[in-house]
């Protein structure tokens, strides 16, 4: 098994971009992973394009993409695990490069969500579980599916939708510090409990939003890694899991067993013993609030039932034990499904080597990162763990 | 508070853009919000499954006679709901339909205040999971009570009847 390094990361910015068709939109980000890494078109053996796609026009984004990318001919795929689907490009890129089938792997994630009108968008992403059983008689949205957890959460926990709203309040607040997040606006706890409930208790401002956006990922073994960069970020371990699609199938509403699985995986392999104090910074999937306080419980980083006691007394914020989502998270950020994993990555890169700056630049005393990518609702889970170090292989 | 359908944003879309072409040749409108130029695209899909049941036609033969039922495997006992025509614990496809129990507690719900366009014609709906005595887990719709009053824990009844709203056969979850 070769290591894995991220050389090169590149993102667009997120949010409505009426300006940028697909193809144009992934070029963004990729242009600037080329640009990090120092490598050209040439030097890529592969690329994998993550999108989930329904709701914008081209049916074959991976070509559509590798052709204006300047790509074409190398070995391609679309792949696709919902929300989680730019970690999965990542764990396919991973595999070519530590199986020594790729010096040097691509993954570009793209999504046009504001392609279709607005309630197309909302139909497509309430199908993404199980349709036949769970959608077409009985109409679930997305939110509504964390719903299902939120209501589950706050009854045995007794945590309260205010508990929710501090993860909002936390994401929104560093989403103002990064100029390309989809809302650079803060908000505050009364904002969010006023804003207008689209699945109770899960209010809009509870809610990740739809957005379009791009970002890129350039992998490469050591020798290349040595070749292009100083300073590579090391992968040092990817645990992927998954759930069942019906939701009915779940044992309990509490907790994604996916995510516990995929994390314990992840963990596991790259020899983390204590997660709570393991990490620098991580990026968790908050595409609804509920969401990332499970994100803290599912990994361990907090007792089952006491992650909203974590955001409520601010130790994910940093400087906190585990500053969690300073890109301002899905939650502000954006969530262009198909690129949101490698977004995570990318910024995980910049954290770690310190090119952040600002308010939102964690402190990096032991070089760790973690990023957390949940597809659906539990349906994938993708954990990775990334370090300055490359570790002994 | 009427949503807004998707067919008629649709509608209206189509016939701006008919009248960017007789007036320029070409279907371009401004963005509503941005006011970026956007290319209308003018080949509709309108999209409808063609689901097969054959494999699991006893459920809904069960289900229009008002009966919810589960799959059970005659070889190794395995129970499915939602129901499989085949066990993919032991690999067998012969199975036997048996009736799921009518009682139920309350796992998890929701209110879908913000609906998807294929439901905009229903009110606000609570979706409901509810655990039955034999350890299977159902997601219905839960009808006839007051969202503030519903509670986790709270006992349930199965229901398995036509819809109100478009005649068909289904099952909702009533308080016991």
């Amino acid at each position: 098994m070769e290591p894995v390094a991220v050389i090169g990361v590149g993102t667009s910015r997120f949010g409505k971009r009426t300006d940028a068709r697909i193809d144009e939109l992934a070029w963004e980000s990729f242009k600037e992973a080329l640009d990090d890494s120092g490598v050209t078109q040439k030097d890529i053996d592969q690329f994998v394009v993550s999108s989930l796609g329904g709701w914008s026009s081209e049916f074959l984004p991976a070509v559509v993409v590798g052709e204006y990318c300047g790509l074409a001919s190398k070995p391609t795929m679309k792949v696709e695990a919902a929300c989680a689907s730019g970690s999965a490009a990542a764990f396919q890129s991973y595999l070519a490069v530590s199986s020594g089938q790729a010096d040097v792997a691509a993954a570009i994630g793209v999504e046009k969500m504001s392609e279709s009108p607005m309630p197309t968008t909302v139909e497509f992403i309430g199908r993404a579980g199980n349709y036949f059983w769970e959608f077409e008689n009985f109409g679930l949205t997305f939110p509504g599916y964390y719903a299902l957890y939120a209501t589950a959460y706050m009854d045995r926990y007794g945590a309260k939708e205010e508990d929710l709203a501090e993860v909002a309040v936390k994401n929104h607040f560093y989403g103002s510090f990064n100029p390309k997040a989809h809302f650079q606006k803060p908000v505050t706890v009364e904002e969010v409990m006023k804003s207008k409930y689209v699945a109770w208790p899960l209010k809009l401002l509870d809610s990740s939003p739809i957005t379009d956006g791009s970002a890129a990922v350039i992998f490469a073994n050591a020798k290349k890694a040595k070749e292009f960069v100083k300073d590579p970020v090391w992968i040092r371990s990817i645990g992927v899991s998954s759930g069942t699609a019906n939701l009915s199938k779940r044992s309990d509403f509490l907790s994604l067993e996916a995510a516990r699985v995929a994390s314990q995986k992840a963990f596991s392999k790259a020899g983390i013993a204590d997660p709570r104090t393991a990490f620098d910074v991580a990026e968790v999937h908050d595409c609804f609030t509920i969401a990332e306080l499970l994100a803290y419980e599912d990994m361990g980083i907090a007792e089952r039932g006491k992650g909203f006691e974590m955001a409520k007394n601010h130790q994910t914020y940093k400087g906190g034990s585990f500053p969690a989502n300073l890109s301002g998270g899905l939650k502000a950020k954006g969530h262009p499904i198909g690129a949101t994993g490698l977004a995570m990555l990318s910024e995980l890169k910049r954290q770690l080597l310190q090119e952040i700056g600002g308010q939102r630049q964690a402190d990096i005393r032991k070089g760790w990162a973690l990023a957390h990518n949940i597809g659906g609702t539990g349906h994938y889970a993708y954990v990775t763990t990334l370090s300055l170090d490359r570790g002994a292989m | 508070m009427s949503a807004p359908s998707a067919l008629d944003a649709n509608r209206k879309l189509i016939e701006d853009a008919r009248k960017a072409v007789d007036a320029t040749g070409l279907p371009l409108l401004p963005d509503a919000k941005t006011s970026d130029p956007l290319y209308v695209s003018s080949r509709d899909l309108p999209l409808k499954f063609l689901i097969p049941i054959g494999k699991i036609e006893p459920f809904f033969d069960a289900l229009k006679s008002g009966t919810l039922t589960a799959t059970k495997c005659t070889k190794c006992g395995a129970v499915y709901f939602p129901p499989q025509a085949d066990c993919s614990a032991c690999k067998a496809s012969q199975v036997e339909y048996v009736p799921l129990s009518t009682g139920a507690v309350l796992l998890a719900y929701t209110v879908i205040n913000v609906k998807p366009f294929s439901f905009a014609p229903y009110g606000d709906y609570v979706v409901a999971i509810g655990r039955l005595p034999e350890g299977l887990n159902v997601l219905a719709w839960m009808k006839g009570m007051e969202p503030s009053k519903i509670r986790v824990g709270m006992k349930l009844k199965l229901v398995v009847d036509r819809r109100r709203e478009d005649g068909v056969c289904t099952y909702w979850f009533e308080s016991a």
